[in-house]
């Protein structure tokens, strides 16, 4: 049995991590990408916290976030895409069309 | 009934003039054109028939015998207290004063016509003039203080009308701006007066207040007889409003520059309306004057500095009509100087002289002006007296009345003020009016001979149309032979020095005093005009400077430039960004502000709203787990 405290700081890192990907990464597909590794991170305290109550809802709660996390790549994704074919770039601040 | 026939004839006096105004306006207003014949027939036959029904009002009124009538046609203000009505009264004084009005009005109107021929404006010359007369019969007529004051401020607003007539010219429209806020100074203390004449009273009826302040304030001879109290005050305030219409020290500086109006606006606004209003106001409340000593010696005083003040600066005049308008500010003084020695019919008296002789001098220059093809610079005249007799002769009689040669109008009147001031034991101001008396023969004569003798400079160019001579010879005869005294000056005032009085053996040698001392004035001008001393410039004479000073009128424009206008135009300029407006300002600076702050957050860069949503989730979730 892994210790708990453990798992929760494991998923509190991964998140974090997350954050700083979204924060500091200026190309959107790196951003993308950071949001699923925090998706992951609370997928993975989900399944902790399952296991530890020994209840199946965490399990669930984690095959839900996997199709969310899913269904969000493919229209994420498809958004990226057209945002290339249009402004030819994938930097976040040149893309602040809406500020003006 | 017989009430109501005087009534309604008084009113038809003061709606007449008003009626062809208002017809002329509308006609004007929907540019129906309407030939000059027609402006003539209309403005002039109105004015004309207004004269002859005060004719008829002279006949009925001498029934009451000098009693007043007053008649209220309609209520005007009913709120609590406070009851006006349109109401006229009609007594002795105003009867004089509405025969002045119409009577001189209405040849001044007839002058007009050959005067203004050639003006574009022609009927809004009328309209002026119509309506001009209309406020002032009101002003006179009227039987509380604020249908005079409707009167006053309309008299005031025609005034200005006319003498910014020729508003082409920018120094006319400074001219009229100038008369407007000049009086507009003395109408404000004309209306604090009346307010606060209601507030003390409870009345804004004439006779109703005299009343009251007579039983309220008596005169109590114990008591410091230059005390100032609250009759003083409100008679003081009426003299200020009187002062600023009448042309008197210290605000008389609008009346010489009036003269940029038509010639017969000057004749207008000098003898028959507006200068007068003022004498009329002082003689109207002569009861309310009476228990103020302080406020008789104001008004003597400030009769006596304009007398001598005006006639020194016509002294040196070179402007025909500038010339005439002082003379106007010191026989008005005249007029003040007998009101403040309590010869309230003598004032009255005089004043209706000097309409004539005013009118008929203001008259024959503009009729030598027009003849003359506008030169008004009596150094270009001269020798004038054979191409112009008929002129001439309206001249010499003019100034003969003005500088009060025995047995002409202006003798018997200014004669009159004299013995009253006599009377009235004020020997002071007696000395400054035969010595104003004796300037004012200089510069009558003067002007005069300028004009009249010597080598002949200028031709005059158009003959005097009838219309023109007619007013002036009726108006020549009224001069001469005006001062023969009327009987109904005699009732004009109970109490007071009484008119034509005993000619005592002390005051014999006096009386020769006044007859000699305008014609020893004559003689030395006759002596200097004969050594060609007379001169246009200012180096030529002894004092040059104090010549130039007289010239300016004392410099008092000057000194009320440098007093008031320059410091304000200061304060305007220091006050150009609107102190008090910065205030309310304020509250849009600081949301300006503010506004500009918060902008700067949306920026537009994605990464600064995650960290912001980021930031404040950390927030809200410390605060939860901390403040729990």
């Amino acid at each position: 049995m892994i210790n708990p405290q453990s798992v929760v700081l494991f998923s509190l890192a991964l998140f974090c991590i997350g954050i700083y990907g979204v924060l500091v990464r200026r190309n959107l597909l790196f951003i993308l990408i950071s949001i699923e590794i925090m998706l992951n991170a609370v997928a993975v305290l989900f399944i902790a916290a399952g296991s530890y109550h020994d209840h199946v809802d965490g399990q669930l709660m984690y095959l839900f976030i996997l199709t969310l996390a899913a269904s969000e790549v493919a229209v994420g994704l498809g958004l990226i895409i057209q945002m290339y074919r249009r402004s030819l770039s994938l930097d976040v601040d040149q893309l602040s069309h809406l500020h003006d | 009934m017989q009430d109501h026939y005087l009534a309604n004839l008084l009113m038809l006096v003061v709606l007449l003039p008003l009626f062809s105004a208002c017809l002329l306006m509308l006609s004007a207003l929907f540019s129906v054109k309407l030939s000059k014949t027609s402006v003539t027939l209309l403005a002039v036959g109105c004015m004309a028939l207004a004269a002859i029904l005060v004719l008829l009002v002279g006949i009925e009124y001498s029934d009451y015998a000098g009693q007043s009538f007053s008649y209220r046609y309609a209520n005007w203000i009913e709120i609590g207290q406070l009851r006006l009505s349109f109401g006229f009264y009609l007594d002795p004084l105003s009867l004089v004063m509405i025969a002045i009005v119409t009577g001189v009005g209405f040849l001044i109107h007839l002058f007009s016509i050959g005067f203004m021929q050639q003006d574009a404006d022609f009927q809004r010359f009328f309209i002026y003039l119509n309506l001009f007369i209309s406020a002032m019969l009101t002003l006179v007529l009227a039987d509380n203080l604020l249908l005079l004051f409707l009167g006053w401020e309309g008299v005031g607003l025609c005034s200005y009308l006319l003498i910014g007539f020729w508003h082409q010219q920018p120094a006319n429209i400074l001219a009229a701006n100038k008369a407007f806020i000049m009086t507009r100074i003395g109408d404000a203390a004309l209306a604090i007066a009346l307010l606060l004449l209601f507030l003390l009273l409870g009345s804004l009826n004439i006779q109703e207040i005299q009343l009251k302040a007579v039983q309220l304030w008596p005169l109590d001879d114990n008591a410091s007889q230059y005390r100032l109290d609250w009759v003083s005050i409100c008679a003081l305030l009426l003299l200020a409003g009187a002062i600023g219409k009448s042309g008197q020290f210290p605000l008389h500086t609008w009346l010489p520059d009036a003269m940029a109006g038509p010639t017969p606006v000057s004749a207008l606004i000098h003898a028959a309306t507006m200068v007068t209003a003022g004498v009329y106001l002082i003689a109207r409340f002569y009861q309310l004057f009476n228990l103020s000593p302080l406020a008789m010696l104001a008004v003597a005083s400030i009769g006596a500095i304009t007398l001598i003040l005006a006639a020194t600066a016509a002294l040196v005049q070179s402007d025909l009509k500038r010339i005439l308008a002082y003379s106007t500010i010191s026989q008005i003084g005249y007029m003040f100087l007998a009101l403040g020695a309590g010869a309230y019919s003598a004032a009255v008296f005089h004043l209706m002289t000097h309409a004539f002789f005013k009118a008929l001098l203001f008259l024959s220059a503009g009729a030598l002006v027009y003849s003359l093809g506008h030169q008004q610079n009596i150094f270009r005249m001269g020798g004038l007296a054979k191409k112009t007799p008929f002129i001439c002769a309206c001249f010499l009689a003019g100034c003969a009345a003005l500088s009060a040669l025995p047995f002409m109008s202006g003798y018997f009147s200014k004669d009159f003020i004299l013995e009253s001031l006599l009377q009235q034991q004020m020997y002071g101001f007696w000395a400054i009016a035969i010595i104003g008396a004796f300037i004012t023969a200089f510069y009558s004569f003067r002007l005069f001979f300028l004009i009249f003798c010597g080598d002949c400079q200028l031709n005059p160019d158009k003959k005097l149309p009838t219309s023109m001579i007619i007013p002036l010879a009726l108006l020549l005869l009224l001069s001469v032979f005006g001062g023969i005294m009327p009987a109904v000056l005699n009732v004009l005032f109970e109490g007071g020095p009484a008119l034509l009085a005993s000619v005592t053996n002390d005051s014999l040698a006096l009386h020769l005093l006044t007859i000699a001392t305008p014609i020893s004035a004559v003689l030395l001008c006759w002596l200097i005009f004969r050594k060609h001393s007379f001169s246009e410039r200012f180096n030529s004479s002894l004092t040059p400077r104090f010549k130039y000073l007289l010239f300016m009128g004392w410099g008092i424009d000057r000194l009320q430039e440098k007093i008031f206008t320059q410091p304000f135009i200061r304060l305007c300029q220091a006050n150009k960004n609107d102190f008090i407006d910065r205030l309310s300002q304020l509250l849009s600076h600081i949301s300006q502000y503010g506004h500009r702050q918060l902008q700067r957050l949306q920026n537009g860069k994605l990464r600064w709203y995650a960290a912001s949503l980021i930031l404040s989730a950390i927030v809200a979730l410390l605060s939860i787990v901390l403040l729990r």
